[in-house]
């Protein structure tokens, strides 16, 4: 359904439909995965495979609004998107997200072996089409397993240096597999209103506000000593591990407050959603500033 | 015959895509390069 006529579009709707802010997290992810991984890559050929991971992620996010454009319509806080918008024609978003998602698994092919294209073409696809066309309508734990494709960043950026996937780079997806459904959560929670009128079972609409902060609470509790895993694999040093348990005690005190929080109130969700934000980030540049084997090239 | 605002933009997007074409071109051919020039 596209809401307007579309004559000819701008370039600056054709970015807003890679999603910059859900690259700029990937890209991130991706570079610290990449830093943190024992081992070297050439300058030139990490900044393309940087590049392929940006344009991967970017595609995935134009095939997800190609899909949801109906909804997106409906929802307060994508109505704007370029689609709804009027501003890009449906079928046109399509084969942008298509084409992107060929020239990103090629790229990264190229520059980075084909570990990483691989595990990169699996997420795109696994994000596409798990996640948008299956799971997201279907089930409230949407978010959790479709929350997988989001996870593989790091895994592709350690595959781009050492070739393989080992289990401090399985550490690095499940810390972000479990970071997933608490940061969409509470999102959900003070959106709940948005997702009921278009019809997509988030927790919060299906079980509740009180079963979605118990599980909320349980999913950070699990990720406290996936955080800190990366110390005990020597990843890490004994500052990112004083880091991460910080960082991760102070999730779980987020979670407790949302937890005490009224139903009726989401002060402390917002506040939650803004703290897994920065927990993410800050975990990650962590993970490089004291890491065992970060090399700056 | 007058530019309209459809021409310019249209204009525009092809600038951009032939800009992203010869980027895309430049970057296969330097990571060819330099596979090469790594390579044991």
């Amino acid at each position: 359904m596209d809401t307007a006529p579309v004559t000819e579009t701008k370039i600056a709707d054709h970015i807003a439909l890679l999603k910059p802010r859900v690259m700029s997290l990937v890209v991130f992810s991706g570079l610290c995965g990449m830093l943190a991984a024992p081992g070297h890559i050439n300058p030139f050929l990490g900044a393309v495979a940087l590049l392929a991971l940006a344009i991967g992620a970017g595609a995935a996010g134009a095939i997800n609004m190609w899909y949801d454009r109906d909804i997106d319509a409906v929802m307060k806080r994508t109505r704007n998107r370029p689609i709804p918008a009027g501003l890009v024609n449906s079928s046109e978003a399509l084969g942008f997200g298509v084409v992107l998602s060929i020239v990103a698994v090629m790229l990264m092919a190229l520059a980075a072996g084909w570990v990483a294209a691989a595990i990169l073409a699996f997420a795109n696809l696994f994000y596409s089409i798990v996640y948008t066309m299956w799971l997201k309508r279907r089930t409230p734990q949407n978010i959790v397993i479709g929350g997988a494709a989001g996870a593989f960043p790091p895994m592709i950026g350690w595959a781009a240096v050492t070739g393989g996937v080992d289990a401090a780079s399985i550490v690095l997806f499940l810390l972000i597999f479990f970071w997933t459904p608490p940061h969409f959560w509470a999102l959900a929670l003070f959106s709940s209103d948005d997702y009921r009128l278009a019809n997509i079972p988030m927790l919060p609409v299906i079980k509740g506000p009180r079963e979605t902060k118990r599980q909320m609470l349980a999913y950070t509790i699990v990720l406290f000593p996936l955080a800190v895993a990366p110390y005990y694999l020597g990843v890490g040093g004994v500052g990112y591990l004083i880091a991460s348990a910080v960082l991760g005690l102070l999730f779980i005190l987020s979670a407790l407050r949302v937890m005490k929080e009224p139903d009726g109130q989401t002060r402390a969700a917002r506040q939650m959603f803004g703290y897994s934000v920065f927990y993410l980030f800050a975990i990650f540049a962590a993970l490089v500033a004291d890491g065992t084997y970060v090399t700056f090239f | 015959m007058p530019q309209s605002e459809l021409h310019d933009r249209r204009k525009t997007k092809n600038w951009v895509l032939m800009g992203a074409l010869v980027a895309f071109i430049t970057i296969v051919f330097a990571v060819t390069i330099i596979k090469m020039a790594v390579a044991p």
